[in-house]
């Protein structure tokens, strides 16, 4: 039996992983996968949690989780090539998620 | 767990507010399709009337509190006021579009059925009673926002706006998802009656995986309400928005943000208030200081008024600061804030609408060089609406902060008072700055009203509200109080 | 045996990840991402949640990164063999991103204590007849306002693509 801590470090790192690509990539696309991973690093906890708690609101919450994200996927992506349509760029030179 | 029709059906009577709405997108979208030539002005007022329409099935709700579909949405007066606040931002917004999207070439059906799907997204959040609804409700929100924000399609600065919203709504969502994961972890439970109930019964609450689940719900809630660490897209996304876009998102996930983040920080981790209220008092003066301090140096009234926002958004905080102490006091000061932050903050949106023209908007403070001589009346409202912003004494602005100091102080704030009191100085000078172009400077050539019927009911109503909640605030304090009675 | 399988899995995944941030070319790095959310949708199995697992993979891989390979096919890429990958502050981020996940992994983690009952899904399930029977049972009684209003959500996305995705005519009026 894995304990229930092997889970949570794996989801740990996924999410950090995200945390950190997102904020240091400079293409959109780029950008929106390590997006992806942070929604997979909080799927994989919900559903461990929901495993190990015998709960099935973790695995309800994931389904609509993965729902979302489609739906997000289709926006962020028709946004992006309308963009390019505008302007041929997708890296984000002045598109600096660190500027205030 | 067993599932009874008729109770489904009682249930959907409760959200028939809701329903209205869904219906009237309906309506629209197959409007918009069976007439695709035709002019979109029609569907605008339809889109208006299903808002009015929904607003009042909404005020006959017989006061009767319980919770629906299972424990998802709760009906009771807290949301009952956020969501009589929502509808008035949305038709507030909708009578401002009315002639704004004709002049912009933007008067389609997809914008008049995106704005009901945003507010149907925030009604939701102030009704959600379980973190999956809320999410849910965010969500719709979000993408309903992002493609309004991405409306003038030739825009490349709308486009840019859509996109960093996008992203940083994708961000949020992501380290908001984690932060319920750990919290469901914790817990066992999604919902926040069951969170709540579950912490009261435990001994010893101290547990740094419910702490750090705490912290990221708040970060990733910050997006909706515009503080630090995600506040950065609003300057972009006001200046990139259609007009009347802005103006809709400077309040409607604003206070629903604050809907939500009442219902979770009082409700469901009230246990936790030692340490979600210093988190809110770090984040209250990072927000209000950095906002006010930005402000300072805008030129472009439309990111002035984001930078301002953000600074509103830090003296709410204080207010929920407060709340951990004395709730009652605290929350009333919060959402009174909200309630008349919507009258005054939509205001100073509805008359940049005004200014502009198809060719030009008037969207710098140069632009308003002697507005007092052009039009007196128009530079007479935006002034007033500028005072309430500033919190100068007569105005309701200055009831609103009033309420908050005060609150903070009873909850021996007092150096978070004085941090509030020195930005709110600051401030000053940036709206008052306005008000000298308004009527010191010289009248620029070129500067035209155009005044429609619509905007012009939409500035009276606010402007009539300002003025009546500066003159008699103790009605709306005491709805105020009244909607959180039984929340606490 | 299961811990092999699961360290494996596990292992994979986050290098993958990893390759995700660091690779230089966008659709090397999507495809190390099908990686890891195959990973994690194997891991899925390993916590009783089938159905979960398939849908990861139909949703996620068939459906999400098909769509980026796509989009990405319609924008140029040429860009993005590009040599400034990251930004300048970036060596901050890294630094504050690790020490946030050792933060996770060495203090927060094993510090905390969860009520856990891992036998108590198992009999769940078995009573129901399967993990989706179960699912089903919850998710269209309990989670049925979830289930509808997640409709609204999708239909929401429809309108934008159709909307986003119409291409202007050279004189700025919508075909």
């Amino acid at each position: 039996m894995i304990s229930l801590n092997w889970y949570l470090v794996v989801s740990a790192l996924l999410f950090c992983i995200g945390l950190i690509g997102v904020l240091v990539k400079r293409n959109v696309i780029m950008v929106f996968l390590c997006l992806e991973l942070m929604l997979n690093a909080a799927n994989l906890s919900l559903v461990a949690f929901s495993d190990y708690l015998g709960n099935i609101q973790g695995q309800i919450f994931t389904i609509f989780n993965i729902t979302v994200a489609a739906a997000e996927a289709v926006v962020g992506l028709a946004i992006i090539i309308s963009l390019y349509r505008n302007r041929a760029m997708t890296n984000v030179d002045d598109f600096n998620l660190l500027k205030w | 767990m067993q599932y009874n029709f008729v109770v489904l059906l009682g249930d959907i009577k409760q959200i028939s507010a809701e329903m209205v709405i869904i219906l009237t997108i309906v309506v629209i979208m197959l409007m918009d399709i069976l007439a695709p030539r035709g002019d979109k002005t029609l569907l605008a007022y339809i889109s208006l009337g299903g808002t009015l329409l929904a607003a009042l099935v909404c005020c006959t709700w017989n006061g009767v509190e319980q919770s629906i579909f299972s424990g998802a949405l709760v009906v009771d007066r807290f949301a009952f006021f956020f969501k009589l606040m929502l509808f008035t931002i949305t038709a507030l917004t909708q009578l401002m579009s009315i002639n704004y999207v004709k002049l912009r070439n933007i008067n389609r059906g997809e914008f008049h059925a995106l704005v009901l799907f945003a507010t149907l997204g925030m009604l939701i959040m102030v009704s959600g009673a379980d973190l999956l609804s809320i999410y849910l409700g965010l969500e719709l929100n979000a993408i309903a926002c992002c493609v309004l924000v991405a409306f003038l399609r030739q825009n490349v600065k709308s486009n840019e706006a859509a996109l960093k919203y996008f992203v940083l709504s994708l961000f949020s969502s992501g380290i908001l998802l984690y932060g319920i994961s750990l919290v469901y972890g914790v817990t066992g439970e999604i919902n926040i009656y069951k969170i709540a109930r579950y912490l009261s019964g435990q001994q010893n609450v101290s547990h740094p995986m419910l702490h750090l689940g705490l912290v990221l719900l708040v970060v990733g809630f910050g997006f909706k309400v515009a503080y630090v660490p995600f506040h950065m897209w609003v300057p972009d996304v006001y200046e990139g928005a259609p007009i009347s876009v802005a103006a809709f998102l400077s309040l409607g996930p604003k206070a629903a943000g604050f809907a939500v983040l009442v219902r979770i920080v009082m409700v469901a981790v009230f246990t936790l208030k030692v340490e979600w209220s210093i988190l809110f008092s770090l984040l209250a003066v990072v927000t209000m200081t950095l906002g006010n301090l930005t402000a300072l140096c805008q030129e472009n009234i439309r990111r002035l008024l984001a930078y301002s926002g953000i600074a509103h958004v830090g003296y709410m905080l204080m207010g929920l600061v407060a709340a951990a102490n004395y709730p009652q006091l605290g929350i009333t000061s919060v959402i009174f804030y909200l309630l008349c932050y919507v009258f005054f903050n939509i205001g100073p949106f509805g008359i940049i609408i005004l200014l502009c023209n198809k060719h030009k908007i008037c969207e710098f403070i140069g632009d308003f060089d002697g507005l007092s001589v052009r039009s007196p009346l128009s530079a007479f409202v935006m002034t007033i609406f500028l005072l309430s912003l500033a919190g100068i004494p007569p105005m309701v602005g200055f009831v609103a902060k009033f309420l908050i100091f005060m609150a903070a102080m009873k909850a021996e704030l007092y150096w978070l008072v004085a941090i509030g009191i020195i930005n709110s100085a600051i401030a000053m000078f940036y709206y008052l700055r306005i008000v000298v172009a308004m009527y010191v400077r010289a009248p620029k050539p070129g500067l035209k009203i155009n005044a429609s019927p619509s905007l012009t009911i939409a500035l009276a109503i606010m402007v009539g509200f300002t003025l009546l909640m500066g003159i008699y605030p103790a009605l709306f304090i005491g709805f105020a109080r009244y909607s959180i009675a039984t929340l606490l | 045996m299961v811990k092999l399988i699961f360290i494996i899995l596990a292992g994979i995944g986050v290098i993958a990840a990893l390759m995700v941030v660091s690779l230089k070319n966008v659709v090397h790095s999507a495809f190390c991402l099908i990686i890891t959310l195959f990973c994690v949708g194997c891991i899925f199995v390993l916590l009783h949640a089938e159905f979960l697992a398939a849908t990861q993979i139909l949703i996620y891989v068939g459906a999400i990164m098909v769509l980026v390979i796509f989009a990405l096919m319609l924008i140029d890429s040429r860009e993005t063999a590009n040599d400034r990958r990251f930004h300048h502050q970036s060596q901050w981020v890294i630094i504050v991103g690790v020490i946030l996940a050792l933060e996770i992994v060495i203090f927060i983690i094993p510090k905390s204590k969860f009520i856990v009952n891992p036998e108590k899904m198992i009999a769940q399930t078995a009573e129901a007849g399967g993990n989706t029977q179960l699912l089903a049972r919850y998710l269209f009684t309990d989670y049925l306002f979830a289930f509808e209003f997640a409709s609204l959500i999708i239909l929401v996305a429809v309108v934008a693509a159709v909307f986003l995705g119409k291409r202007l005519s050279p004189t700025g009026k919508r075909e």
